[in-house]
């Protein structure tokens, strides 16, 4: 059986990665071979939720303002799913990313308790609303909005669960550190890269500051300010606050290095970088090698004088 | 208003049926880049991230079937109990990266719920209707003879993968066909089969490869054939064999030590195959790598400068 972990025991994990000097490093996991090899080369935590399976299946993630509900029962949800990546894991905590606004859960703590008794360690909010003020405001009206977010987080620490939030807004990590949040995570908008990311940052002509909306790509630079501005604010409220940073341009190891040396987070949560864009670019490459090679030219079928 | 019954759906829907290459188009094209020297190579597909990139790498044909899941769960290649229920709900995830590259069903004849002569020609057109473009008899009794042997009496044995072919040569479907022995093959090649896959055991190599054994009784070809050269024998033996009954016949090399570029060049420079079907070859070993190392370097990242 996969080790269980308590909220202490992960906190535990996660500030000796602080004290040492290195990174705090979440893996998103889309399939038990990427959970796997996450746990074996290192990670700190794996999560999961019921939208990763889109880029195993070779598709870009949606934005969470395609669909008001629904996650915590699609097809490939967090619940399903959680299977297929404890059997894959032995002694890593395995954290769910839950729809706290999903309809269908109107009561927040059966959907904490669903994760919990299926087995995950602790829970994020995935998808987040938190991005897009003018949708979070309809949704809110509706009863099934971003306010839903901050209430599961508040919840799950009431109940001694490990909670990691998005953060897209520097006054949403106050509310969150407010809740208890253990982590928080700066979300730097819509990944990019390989052929499944995001389009390339400033490539969409939109003004998405004037609509309040932040799921933009961001590039490097942007993805530094929005972290730092994540971080200053979360440690306003809590000056030993852990927080990372995903996202926007954080899309591979060397973007990564570069963002954790001008920022102060503590790490970084990766998905679409560590299998989606990876496994792109060497199926890519070992596929046009294999199609390179060349036939033995005493095959009957092999034209000798070489067409 | 008129009523005009079926005709006018009938109409639309016709012109809406999917495209779908002829066996000819395909043999065609494969004798035409063998011709040239160039090897087929196809590709063992079971989600949807790996069957885009071999489409995109312009590989010549995409194989769905189900042991391909257990690969993907990061677990050793596994067959799957109860197979046709796996592998067929697979087909929208991989049909829908798929456009013009030949996607071949991997189909169990012996499947219950297909009994008999009619279960045979119902099985045909369940994957024909779905959108295939050929098939393929994996799972396969092949490796196992003193199974098929006692299973042949209750028409569950060899003689129904022979049928079946025999019944695609007679609907001009596009066959490809597993086998590890000289014999097999013959028994393919008479029944029409358009390509044959000389099998050397489960594929050896990468994370979770199949374990050697220096011991491999003579009727149970699963275990992989570890020297490289006794497998470039093997698959040439029964490409020979093949191509007695039907020069033409396409064979295309599968499993034990071929698993990556160097092993697949050395086969085809020391045999007269025709090409390799890479299913560890491409959705397992390939992936792992990459995961290894793109995991790993994440892990490295940690703070240069000390705060």
């Amino acid at each position: 059986m996969k080790t269980k972990f308590s909220r202490a025991q992960i906190m535990k994990i996660l500030s000796q990665r602080i004290k040492r000097g290195e990174s705090i490093f979440v893996a998103n996991a889309s399939a038990g071979m990427v959970a796997k090899y996450s746990e074996k080369n290192g990670a700190d935590i794996v999560s999961v939720n019921s939208w990763a399976r889109f880029r195993y299946r070779g598709h870009p993630e949606p934005l969470p303002t395609l669909w008001w509900g629904g996650s915590n029962e699609m097809k490939d949800n967090v619940f399903d799913v959680h299977h297929e990546m404890a059997n894959a894991l032995d002694n890593v905590p395995l954290v769910a990313g839950l729809e706290a606004y999903d309809s269908l859960f109107r009561h927040t703590d059966e959907l904490l308790d669903k994760a919990m008794n299926i087995g995950y360690d602790g829970i994020q909010n995935f998808p987040s609303y938190g991005y897009y003020i003018p949708m979070r405001m309809l949704r809110d009206a509706a009863g099934f909005g971003f306010k839903r977010e901050l209430e599961m987080i508040k919840l799950a620490r009431e109940r001694d669960i490990f909670t990691m939030a998005y953060a897209f807004w520097a006054d949403d990590a106050k509310e969150f550190v407010k809740r208890g949040a253990d982590v928080i995570i700066a979300h730097a908008g819509w990944i990019t890269g390989g052929s499944t990311g995001a389009p390339e940052p400033g490539t969409v002509d939109f003004d998405f500051k004037k609509e309040g909306f932040r799921g933009h790509p961001r590039d490097l630079d942007g993805t530094i300010q929005l972290a730092q501005e994540i971080v200053t604010a979360a440690r306003e409220i809590n000056p030993k606050q852990i927080v990372l940073i995903t996202g926007g341009s954080l899309n591979s190891p060397e973007n990564a290095q570069i963002i954790i040396d001008k920022c102060d987070v503590d790490g970084f949560e990766v998905g679409h970088a560590i299998d989606a864009i990876p496994i792109e670019k060497e199926l890519m490459r070992i596929g046009k090698e294999y199609k390179s090679l060349q036939l033995n030219p005493n095959n009957p079928n092999v034209n000798k004088k070489g067409v | 208003m008129v009523l005009n019954t079926s005709l006018e759906r009938d109409r639309i829907l016709s012109q809406l049926k999917e495209p779908m290459p002829t066996r000819k188009a395909i043999v065609d094209n494969w004798h035409a880049q063998i011709k040239k020297g160039i090897p087929i190579i196809y590709a063992g597909c079971s989600a949807g991230i790996v069957a885009k990139y071999a489409e995109l790498a312009e590989l010549d044909a995409i194989v769905v079937y189900e042991t391909g899941l257990s690969r993907h769960w990061g677990m050793p290649t596994t067959m799957l109990a109860d197979p046709n229920r796996w592998s067929f709900p697979m087909y929208e995830e991989i049909r829908t990266q798929v456009d013009k590259t030949p996607l071949i069903a991997g189909v169990e004849c012996y499947d219950p719920r297909f009994r008999g002569e009619r279960g045979l020609r119902r099985m045909v057109q369940t994957v024909i209707e779905m959108g295939y473009d050929g098939i393929q008899n994996f799972p396969t009794l092949v490796f196992i003879p003193p199974t098929y042997k006692l299973r042949d009496p209750l028409n569950m044995g060899w003689k129904r993968e022979v049928e079946l072919v025999a019944l695609c040569n007679e609907l001009d479907i596009f066959t490809m066909w597993y086998a590890c022995t000289p014999e097999q093959a013959q028994d393919v090649a008479k029944a029409g089969a358009d390509a044959i896959v000389p099998h050397a055991g489960l594929t050896i190599g990468g994370k979770v490869g199949a374990p050697t054994t220096e011991k491999r009784y003579a009727n149970t070809m699963i275990t992989p054939i570890k020297d490289i050269d006794e497998a470039c024998r093997h698959v040439q033996e029964i490409t020979d064999a093949a191509r007695e009954i039907n020069p033409k016949i396409i064979s295309l090399s599968h499993g034990g030590p071929f698993r990556d570029i160097a092993s697949v060049k050395y086969m085809l420079n020391n045999t007269t195959t025709d090409g390799f079907e890479a299913a560890s070859a491409w959705e397992r070993v390939p992936v792992e790598n990459t995961l290894i190392e793109t995991i790993s370097r994440f892990r490295a990242v940690k703070k240069l400068k000390k705060k």
